[in-house]
């Protein structure tokens, strides 16, 4: 694994310049497991000539233990954030231009207290261009997609101090990176018939998952395993399913095969892209109800992507909200509801008809739609449809401001700006 | 029942499609895709069917709106049995029937441009494409909300939300009496499914439609409808009016299927009721109540005799004659319903 030894001589030293409450006093377990920065991802279309940014500079962080979801409508990059954090872009069109992901060293190399510093996180990452010589994820050099601008890779980032104690994502190889996907990071897909295998059995599946992370396991113990795991995640005749072919399955019981190979490895962090968005809204609860409880037992971080803001205010800790490959809002759950600033974020919860005062009154609807990637918006991306759009909007795309009185409560608007809320989420 | 005022009335509909199979592909078993559903919906209401995939509501919706042939049962279109209508006499229900699918892309076709979709009508039922002089399809774009310059283009140029204004033009053109909703919005983002629904509302107020509207997504069912029918296994397990419905749901499917609804405010919170199991296979039905396999309370009768539905004591607000207290009147099929003592004030949302 690449990983840099954390050292304790690096000690925090400077103070945050958005002053959380308790600087010096986090704790490992607050510490994020994972930390998204600035990250950028650009897909090449016309033979390499046009470059689209469908995410564009996402930055969130993930607690240990909790839920992050990730809510936005379809084309806003939440699935693409997703990708891009355990490099499963399509290749060779998609790759990250820039940002880092950092992900918390393993118990095993964790240093005892936490040391993270909170600052100059700006300064910390390179721009990483998809044919430098640190390819995230094997891409190819010859596919002749250039990178728009700068091609340094930084390597000196992993021992900068705010990062020890983490694992830069950015700066492994294919190789480095399989050891982290699936085992530290794993993810479930939408559609689990298209994720599984039809040809194959659940069993030979789910072996084979085993076999890639521990290779000295044999078949027997493998099966054991698997039989265990499907018991975990709820199938009431585990032996019957891991005889089965994915079409016999129901589309609940697939998706709980995917979870459990998902958690073959016992991961820090489990992606789930629309997890129940192809299932019943009965089944949806069972899977849902799955999830968070594995997440108890084994004390797993969840990112949660979905379109459905009532999954994110019955299953998140925090909430993202994306719109046009840009993050508009993030806060607290409860602070994301109560006090949307965004006006994104309100329009989409003044639409739904359960928030509607009464049934069959005319829901106050957002006026047009998302606009494709090329065709974005010069300043700020929700300028076209926005109720309370000003000049500036049209020509400066608005930073993340933190909103006042909230704690880690950011919305990036111009209606905001000026405010200083207490940063840090 | 009172003829004035319901316009579509089914009885003991039955739509079971054949299985073939076995070394002379014969005829093995059915599925009981819907099986025995009597319904009333009345002038300029609208009637949400709810219920999961695989439940049978879309092959009800496709039966009244004649795409199918009925196994068995009847429906009534103004005490006129439609059921079993020739080609030629479907083409004139079709005028006062229409249909809004789920998926605008498949249901419209890619090769012409919105003009003829739209015309395409006028000139199957050979109706004047000009009304006092006004362009029926300029008339018909300006009420969905598509611009004039939309004539020309094809479904591809629009997104979603915009191709599923042309079907509703489409299906609104003639001026039917009675819209079939399958899904209208279940394909589309958040923001621009609240779009849709107003556009719905609007058209329905304006234009007096009856509607059916067919969809898994309750909190859409429960904004549109007046009345609500929750199907399990082709057979409908709850009616009664929405609120009724949603308030004090009786059937413990229906309360299953409300406590499962994700609702969008982090502050409420509810006991929820997870199912076990999943929906089982309309070709082998489960014997008795058909939801007792995955039931809460499920009870030895269940298993053996099938419940009918019946009618809830209880006062409804509203009601003015006797025909009106049947129509209103809320109706579960369960067992426990005439056996325990239900519990009026446990709410589920």
């Amino acid at each position: 694994m690449d990983e840099s030894a954390p050292s304790q001589s690096q000690r925090k030293n400077s103070m945050d310049e958005s002053a959380p409450s308790q600087p010096q006093r986090r704790s490992s377990m607050d510490e994020p497991v994972l930390k998204v920065k600035d990250l950028v991802v650009s897909f090449g279309t016309e033979g390499g000539k046009k470059h689209l940014r469908a995410v564009d500079g996402v930055s969130f962080e993930v607690k240990p233990g909790s839920t992050l979801g990730i809510v936005g409508e379809s084309g806003c990059g939440k699935s693409v954030t997703a990708l891009g954090i355990i490099s499963l872009l399509p290749r060779p069109s998609g790759y990250i231009e820039q940002g880092s992901v950092l992900l918390k060293a393993s118990n095993g190399m964790k240093t005892p207290n936490g040391m993270k510093a909170l600052n100059g996180m700006k300064t910390s990452n390179g721009i990483k261009a998809p044919n430098g010589m640190k390819t995230p994820n094997g891409m190819k050099t010859s596919n002749g997609i250039k990178a728009p601008n700068g091609m340094k890779t930084s390597n000196g980032m992993k021992t900068s101090n705010e990062n020890s104690g983490y694992i830069e994502l950015m700066n492994l190889d294919s190789q480095g990176m399989r050891a982290i996907r699936g085992k530290r990071i794993s993810m479930i897909f939408q559609e689990p018939m298209t994720a599984l295998n039809p040809v194959h059995r659940i069993k030979k599946q789910m072996n084979e998952v085993h076999g890639l992370h521990r290779p000295s396991m044999g078949v027997r113990e493998m099966t054991a395993k698997s039989l265990e795991l499907l018991d975990q995640v709820g199938i009431a005749t585990p032996e019957n399913v891991i005889e089965c072919y994915p079409h016999q399955l129901s589309g609940g019981m697939r998706q709980r095969v995917m979870i459990a190979m998902a958690l073959a490895s016992e991961p820090d962090i489990l992606i789930a892209d629309e997890p129940t968005t192809a299932l019943d809204v009965t089944v949806q609860a069972q899977i849902l109800d799955l999830i968070r409880n594995l997440q108890k037992s084994k004390n797993m971080s969840v990112i949660l992507i979905t379109h459905d803001l009532g999954v994110i205010a019955e299953n998140c800790n925090d909430a993202v909200v994306m719109y046009g490959g840009r993050v508009a809002e993030r806060a607290r759950v409860e602070t994301l509801f109560k006090n949307p600033s965004h006006p994104y974020t309100r329009g989409l919860l003044h639409s739904i008809p359960a928030r509607a005062p009464s049934p069959g009154t005319i829901l106050p609807a957002i006026p047009g739609m998302v606009p494709s990637l090329e065709e974005m918006p010069k300043g700020c991306r929700f300028a076209p449809r926005c109720s309370h759009v000003g000049d500036i909007c049209h020509k400066i795309s608005p930073e993340e401001i933190a909103i006042k009185g909230d704690h880690g409560h950011f919305a990036a608007c111009h209606l905001h700006a000026g405010e200083t809320g207490t940063g840090t989420v | 029942m009172n003829l004035d005022s319901s316009v579509l009335e089914l009885n003991g509909v039955k739509k079971y499609f054949p299985v073939h199979g076995g070394i002379f592909l014969g005829r093995k078993e059915d599925v009981r895709a819907v099986d025995g559903v009597s319904l009333v919906i009345r002038k300029g209401e609208t009637l949400g069917l709810v219920g999961e995939s695989g439940c049978g509501k879309s092959t009800l919706g496709r039966c009244i709106a004649g795409l199918y042939k009925l196994t068995d049962g009847t429906i009534k279109l103004h005490g006129e049995d439609i059921s079993r209508l020739k080609s030629g006499e479907l083409k004139a229900l079709r005028l006062r029937m229409q249909m809004i699918f789920q998926d605008p892309f498949e249901s419209l076709n890619s090769r012409h441009t919105v003009e003829e979709i739209l015309q395409e009508k006028y000139i199957i039922h050979k109706l004047p494409q000009k009304k006092d002089g006004i362009d029926e399809i300029s008339a018909l774009l300006q009420k969905v909300g598509l611009p004039e310059n939309a004539r020309g283009k094809f479904p591809h140029e629009f997104s979603g939300g915009q191709r599923q204004r042309i079907g509703i033009a489409r299906a609104i053109s003639l001026d039917p009496e009675i819209i079939i909703c399958d899904e209208p919005v279940s394909a589309l983002d958040v923001s621009v499914q609240s779009q849709i629904l107003n556009l719905l509302l609007a058209l329905q107020k304006e234009m007096g439609l009856t509607c059916l509207l067919i969809s898994h997504d309750l909190s859409v069912v429960r904004h549109l409808s007046d009345h609500i029918a929750v199907m399990y296994l082709g057979k409908i397990v709850e009616t009664g009016r929405a609120e009724s419905i949603y308030e004090n749901p009786l059937h413990p499917y229906t309360q299953a299927l409300i406590s499962a609804i994700p609702i969008p405010d982090p502050e409420v919170k509810r006991n929820r009721i997870i199912l076990k199991g999943d929906i089982p296979s309309p070709r082998n039905p489960p014997p008795g109540c058909r939801f007792h396999t995955r039931c809460p309370h499920a009870m030895d009768i269940c298993r053996k005799q099938e419940p009918i539905l019946g009618e809830f004591p209880g006062k409804y607000p509203g009601i003015k004659s006797d025909e009106d207290e049947k129509h209103e009147a809320h109706m579960a099929a369960c067992h426990l319903l005439f056996n325990l003592h239900v519990d009026k004030k446990r709410k589920y949302i």
